[in-house]
């Protein structure tokens, strides 16, 4: 299988993790140690077409069986509440591989594989992308700054992407991207059990 | 008589019926938008400028604001409401079986989906013809009003707040912010903030300590959602007659725990805003102009009694009127109806400023609501969504996603204020345990928690703007908590006596039905409207709060809500160039909404006519 190139570079300037700015108690329903330590998530609207490819994807991951260290899942909803989800989980997760229909310029219907290199944000970004992820909107972009800045994502962050071909109303993929959901339960499986910190990008 | 503009009058028996001698008597004439003027102001003066503001999506932009602005006379002289983002989750309803509607409508939105499947259910109910138990009633008023404790918190701390904080206010207005640093806070024995300075550096983004707080706080009723309803925003449990869980005990006590919390937490909230709306006020009083728009509110209503509501259309004017929250429409500043037929038939939905086509060619498909009360052909049970997609935006002719609901054929607006203002003006809400209506105010009496127990009034305010629309939400969290924990009250008691059924059993219906759902979200009214035959869905129409108020201007040349509240916001930032004009002043008009802009834009369908959301943002020049 070839994977297309990774996502262009986005300049890696926050090497150390970022702080926890602030804590909460676990959810009496958080995982005990020794339960999940890797998530897959798929990220998105529902009926979007190719944009909701993340969500189709986990739905055909959840079909085959997973080992009790993963936890495959749908992130459905605002990056604050999934920031929040996240940080509940104890011990934290150590690994998570995230899975959406992104529109970034690139060749349409080709699926995309990279270690998330969190940017130098601006708080005044930070604080754009939560004024959006409060009003209801579900963007991968969101979800990785916001939750990064909470402190509730791993230094080990795996992006698959899937840039749409055909986006907007509708129920079905593309056939390309239909086309492209074996690749993904690959690419997921192998990033899922990979040595943590290890990362295929081929 | 509710009806100034619709062809509607009233019988002796108080049955509304057409106005006799018209032949069409819904016809209106459009009325064309002239920009010439401004076309003219601007070309002109260099002090007049067009400014393009992104209230809530700057990033992914599913809002957009357009302004023309004089910077000299700090004066917006004209304002556009832009929705750029659609999906076409109604469309993708029609053809499907009616249950759907609750699982696909939730999905609508990343942070209220527990609003629209409720909403749905409800529409459901009254086709099929059923009501859950009161059991499950009073569990659905919970998970409404635990949805609120969310949302509203999350507006005021992490959305609206940073527009009050030291970063913005010293920045856009530096004498404001030495004042503050010399006032005194009110509230401060009950908040612990010695001055207003303090407070607003606690609303500083992301490092506040009432902005951090307000994150905390919407976890704890995420909690109590999860443990009854499964999961939080898209809700498992919500089914047509009610819940699909098995509620114990133990899931109430984890709930009232919750709520107790909750409740210190709302009561603190009060006095922060008490404390900010009141020194803006002092320190200059043409902070009232800013967002102040015409009185004019709707609301559907929300909460229903359980040993009353019975789903039907007929009977709803008499369980909406035994709702916790009153359903009702505030023209001018007066209570005009609490009755949901008039509500129901009041409505319209125009698109002359919208991507859509008109459905005015198509067949009519209800010249009349079940009860036989007239309906307009604009009326979302006779609307038909048609997109007409186009690359081309012009602020004379379309512009936006949203489209024009009206009621009355007037500018409406949605918000938890509407909620509580029709509540308190009817004076009619018959629980009174924890809250009192009297005509002119809602009173709430909060039992005691960690602090201690503490009595309440919100008074129907003289003014209104952007200021009465935050403080307003402050006291509605503690409004949402009581009505939870009257309700928890409620389920305590069937429990008792062994009522702790959760729903109603149904067979899908395969004849022609309809029915609405009169319902609520965290930024106020929520209709669903919708058609079925041979068990399949025909035609789904959902209004959502941010439907009505970020709508475009209508066909008789009325701007909408955001509009409106722009255009009378004065320019109050301090500014010596116009490029260090923020529009700080523009930002709190528009926010003081809690714009909620996926919902707003849910119907869309259509092959190739994708809008590139990314260009709303940059310069509205060139535009028309």
């Amino acid at each position: 299988m070839s994977t297309p190139p990774a996502l262009p570079g986005v300049p890696s300037l926050l090497r150390e993790p970022a702080p926890r700015v602030w804590h909460l108690a676990p959810l009496e329903s958080a995982p005990e140690a020794g339960g999940p330590r890797v998530l897959i998530g798929g990220v998105g609207y529902w009926w979007q077409r190719d944009a909701s490819f993340g969500l189709v994807a986990v739905d055909a991951l959840l079909k085959h069986p997973w080992p009790a260290e993963v936890r495959v899942t749908k992130l459905d909803y605002g990056a604050i509440y999934v920031s929040q989800d996240l940080l509940a989980v104890e011990p934290a997760y150590e690994r998570v591989v995230l899975i959406a229909g992104t529109e970034r310029g690139r060749e349409p219907g080709a699926l995309f594989l990279s270690r998330w290199e969190p940017p130098h944000v601006k708080p005044e970004e930070v604080q754009a992308r939560i004024w959006e992820a409060g009003a209801g909107v579900v963007d991968l972009d969101h979800l990785l700054i916001i939750a990064r800045h909470f402190g509730a994502l791993p230094d080990d962050v795996v992006l698959i992407e899937l840039e749409p071909v055909e986006a907007g109303g509708g129920l079905e993929l593309s056939p390309t991207a239909a086309g492209r959901l074996n690749e993904v339960l690959d690419l997921a499986r192998r990033e899922a059990l990979a040595p943590r910190g290890a990362f295929h990008a081929t | 008589m509710c009806f100034q503009n619709l062809p509607i009058e009233f019988d002796a028996q108080g049955r509304p019926h057409l106005k006799e001698g018209a032949a069409d008597p819904y016809a209106y004439q459009k009325r064309e938008i002239d920009r010439s003027q401004i076309e003219e102001l601007v070309k002109r003066n260099g002090h007049i400028k067009d400014v393009d503001i992104d209230p809530v999506t700057r990033v992914a932009g599913s809002l957009a604001f357009h302004a023309v602005v004089d910077l000299e006379k700090r004066e917006v002289l004209e304002a556009n409401s832009v929705a750029s983002l659609f999906r076409g989750y109604e469309v993708i309803l029609k053809g499907r079986d009616p249950r759907d509607a609750m699982f696909i409508s939730s999905r609508v939105c990343g942070v209220c989906g527990g609003v629209h499947a409720v909403a749905a259910s409800l529409a459901i109910e009254m086709a099929f013809g059923i009501a859950p138990p009161p059991f499950g009633i009073a569990l659905r008023n919970i998970q409404l009003a635990l949805d609120f404790m969310l949302d509203n918190p999350l507006h005021l701390y992490l959305l609206a707040g940073p527009d009050y904080s030291q970063l913005v206010v010293e920045r856009t207005n530096p004498s404001l912010w030495e004042r503050a640093k010399a006032t005194e806070a009110a509230g401060a024995e009950i908040h612990g903030f010695r001055t207003i300075a303090d407070i607003m550096t606690a609303l500083n983004p992301l490092t506040g300590k009432l902005y951090i707080e307000g994150l905390h706080a919407t976890r704890v009723p995420r909690e109590a959602y999860s443990i009854l309803f499964g999961k939080y925003p898209h809700p498992q449990t919500v089914v047509p007659g009610g819940l699909s869980s098995t509620v114990t005990l133990r899931e109430l006590n984890e709930t009232h725990n919750r709520i107790i919390r909750t409740i210190d937490f709302a009561k603190k909230g009060i006095f922060i805003w008490e404390d900010i709306t009141n020194f803006f006020y002092e320190a200059d009083s043409k902070y009232k102009q800013c967002g102040a728009r015409p009185k004019n509110l709707i609301d559907t209503g929300m909460w229903d009694d359980p040993y009353a509501y019975d789903g039907t259309y007929k009977n709803a004017p008499d369980w909406g009127n035994r709702r916790w929250g009153t359903p009702g429409v505030i023209i001018d500043g007066k209570l005009v109806t609490t009755n949901l037929h008039h509500i129901n038939i009041g409505l319209e939905e125009f698109v002359e400023h919208s991507y859509y086509e008109s459905w005015e060619n198509e067949p009519l498909r209800h010249r009349a609501d079940p009860a036989g009360n007239p309906l307009s052909p604009y009326h979302p049970w006779n609307k038909e969504t048609k997109p007409k997609p186009t690359t081309k935006r012009s602020w004379k002719d379309r512009y936006t996603w949203d489209t024009a609901p009206r009621w009355d054929r007037n500018v409406m607006e949605a918000g938890t204020y509407a909620r509580m203002w029709t509540a308190a003006a009817a004076g009619i809400m018959p629980h009174t345990r924890f809250i009192e209506t009297t005509g002119y105010s809602m009173k709430l009496h909060a039992p005691k928690t960690l602090l201690p127990a503490m009595d309440f009034e919100w008074v129907i305010p003289d003014e209104w703007n952007a200021f009465e629309r935050n403080r307003n939400r402050a006291y509605h969290i503690l409004y949402s908590m009581l009505v939870a924990f009257d309700n928890l009250l409620i389920c305590f008691d069937l429990m008792k006596k062994g009522e702790t059924r959760t729903s109603t059993p149904y067979e899908v219906p395969k004849d022609h039905r309809i029915g609405v759902g009169f319902w609520g979200a965290g930024r106020g009214f929520l209709t669903h409207h919708l058609e079925m035959d041979k068990g399949a869905l025909i035609n789904y129409q959902i209004i959502t709060p941010s439907t009505i108020n970020a709508s475009p201007r209508d066909p008789f040349g009325q701007a909408g809500a955001y509009e409106e509240a722009v255009l009378s916001t004065p320019l109050l930032e301090e500014y010596d160039k116009p490029e260090d004009f923020t529009g700080i002043d523009i930002f709190r008009a528009i926010r003081s909404f809690d714009p909620c802009m996926p919902c707003t834009t849910h119907v869309h369908s259509g092959k190739g006519d994708h809008l590139v959301t990314r260009e709303v943002n940059t310069c509205g020049c060139g535009i028309e």
